[in-house]
């Protein structure tokens, strides 16, 4: 060996970095082993199809062209379990996958797909969390626009990033991430790990850079889903607590007023994107640290008109509260609440302060419109 | 069997267990991607579990998944890899030292070994990361010894005159 074979050899000992194994290697060839026999079955069963519709099949369209189609066809269930991740401990490493190949990110032929957040660190507010939400209609839509996704990781203006530089990440803190978890009849689920700092979405074995508005239309669809589904029968408002917690309404509270239609919606201008069914008003007096209930009415004739109203309250530019700031905040003596049920089912909260001082929260501006929406549902507020 | 794949057969798991770091280092040294690395290794891992009997019965596992890692990367680049996009290069996951000049080096190897072609390249890590002999990585390739040797030297000359790589071997130039 000479002294150049020596320098080569020290070159290739020192040149591989640590390599992250998978958690179960055995178990990833294994899933590979079944993809190789089932398409080795499936290729045989389509040979023997072919030939026995050809056989069949052809003559009888032949000589029955007009025949009834017969009964269209139903969705196949799909394999395995929707199970949503519940920490990170099994995403993929986002720089050791495949960025930029040609390959589908995911298999066509989906039937389901269930968004799952997974919590970063604690997570968000308890009042923010949301369950996995699963949509079985458009899917096909979804999983294309996940094969559309940029190659690579893309900066903001949407430019890939150059070849050969390092996965670029900001550092903005994040409550959760989404995780697409997608179900085959055919195949074990694929999950698809979003990540918004990094803009990348991973498989097991594949990534590509991420632009959200597949989220975006994952929550258009779940939402027309939704609505689809509800009956409006059900949907309802809560009804008015006889008593109301002050310190909710303090500034930086963490017990704001809770939206959870927000979290299906897709629209960051739009508070309200789907009709309302039913609106419930509620009017409060403060005594020590507690309002009292001192007026309500619910209403689901007309209740969409409403939905104008609070959209156009949150399209307004921010207006500083009148109220002072923290810490000379002034406690409100009287205030309401305006909680709305939408066709999905889904509810959101509305607080509007009347005494000492005029301010809203849950939306940027208090609009004249929505004084009079307030006025005709619980009378008019004393005026400043 | 589990809910999600086949039962492997007897003795693969463990061969797995035992030897598939050394050859992901092998992937890696002739890929120079942990992504294509794996994937590369899956890939001969999925053929010898088909056939492991045989691969068993032949005596040598080892070496029939080391050559068939070497001959599945050649043969690959006409199906797979040949328009895929240069990958983000990923950031090591270095110990503690010199990191920054770790990982440069590091990445020097893999761009000089990334301008090879891909039979001197699997020549070259057989031969020197391998420690096989010309005679041994011939029968790997399946190729003549004399290929090897020719391969070999070719390789060797360019690395040598790389440019990233001078910082490590210009002692050792032949003017």
């Amino acid at each position: 060996m000479t002294r150049d074979d020596e320098d080569i050899r020290g070159l290739l000992a020192g040149a591989v970095p640590p390599l992250a194994a998978p958690p179960d290697r055995v178990a990833e060839v294994g899933v590979r082993v079944r993809r190789h026999r089932r398409r080795m079955a499936g290729g045989a069963a389509a040979a023997v199809a072919l030939t026995v519709g050809l056989g069949v099949g052809l003559p009888t369209l032949v000589a029955a062209p007009d025949r009834d189609r017969g009964a269209p066809a139903t969705t196949p269930s799909p394999q395995g379990a929707a199970a949503c991740p519940t920490g990170f401990d099994t995403r993929p490493d986002l720089t050791s996958v495949r960025y930029g190949d040609d390959e589908p990110l995911v298999p066509t032929g989906a039937v389901e797909v269930t968004s799952c957040q997974v919590p970063v660190g604690s997570g968000p507010h308890p009042a923010s969390r949301i369950g996995p939400r699963t949509l079985t209609t458009g899917v096909d839509e979804i999983v294309r626009l996940l094969n559309a996704q940029p190659p690579t990781q893309q900066d903001g203006r949407g430019r890939p990033l150059p070849a050969g530089e390092q996965m670029m990440c900001t550092a903005k803190a994040t409550y959760e991430e989404t995780a697409l978890v997608l179900r085959y009849p055919d195949r074990e689920p694929v999950t698809v790990w979003t990540d918004e700092n990094c803009r990348v979405a991973v498989t097991a074995t594949h990534g590509r850079g991420v632009d959200f508005g597949v989220i975006a239309a994952f929550l258009d669809r779940y939402r027309a889903q939704l609505a689809a589904t509800t009956d409006p029968a059900t949907v309802t408002t809560p009804a008015c607590a006889d008593t109301f917690p002050v310190k909710r309404m303090r500034k930086n509270s963490e017990d704001g007023p809770l939206s959870r239609i927000r979290l299906n919606n897709s629209d960051p201008y739009l508070a309200l994107p789907t009709p309302l069914i039913e609106v419930t008003a509620c009017r409060y007096e403060v005594r020590g640290q507690t309002g009292e209930l001192v007026g309500q009415q619910r209403r689901r004739a007309g209740a969409d008109e409403v939905r104008a109203v609070l959209n156009q309250a949150l399209d307004r530019p921010a207006k500083s509260s009148r109220c002072g700031d923290w810490p000379d905040y002034e406690e409100p003596t009287l205030f309401d609440t305006l909680t709305v049920a939408d066709a999905t089912g889904e509810t959101a909260e509305f607080w509007i302060r009347h005494e000492p001082c005029r301010s809203v929260n849950g939306l940027e501006a208090l609009t004249p419109e929505l004084l009079d929406v307030m006025t005709d549902l619980l009378g008019r507020p004393p005026s400043r | 069997m589990t809910d999600r794949y086949p039962a492997p057969p007897e003795g693969f798991a463990d061969f797995v267990a035992a030897r598939s770091g050394a050859l992901l280092r092998s992937a890696w040294l002739l890929t120079g991607d942990a992504g294509r690395a794996e994937d590369l290794l899956q890939t001969v891992l999925t053929t010898a579990w088909r056939r492991w009997p045989t691969v068993v019965a032949a005596g040598h596992p080892e070496a029939y998944l080391r050559r068939a890692l070497f001959t599945t990367y050649v043969s690959w680049w006409r199906r797979r890899w040949r328009t895929e996009f240069p990958a983000a290069t990923p950031p090591d996951n270095t110990g503690p030292g010199d990191l920054a000049r770790e990982s440069a080096d590091r990445d020097a190897v893999r761009r000089a070994l990334a301008r090879l072609s891909r039979q001197q390249r699997a020549i070259v890590v057989l031969r020197y990361a391998e420690d096989l002999s010309v005679e041994r990585t011939a029968q790997v390739l399946g190729c003549s010894p004399n290929t090897v040797k020719v391969q070999s030297s070719r390789a060797l000359r360019s690395l040598r005159t790389d440019p990233d790589l001078s910082l490590f071997t210009n002692r050792e130039v032949v003017p």
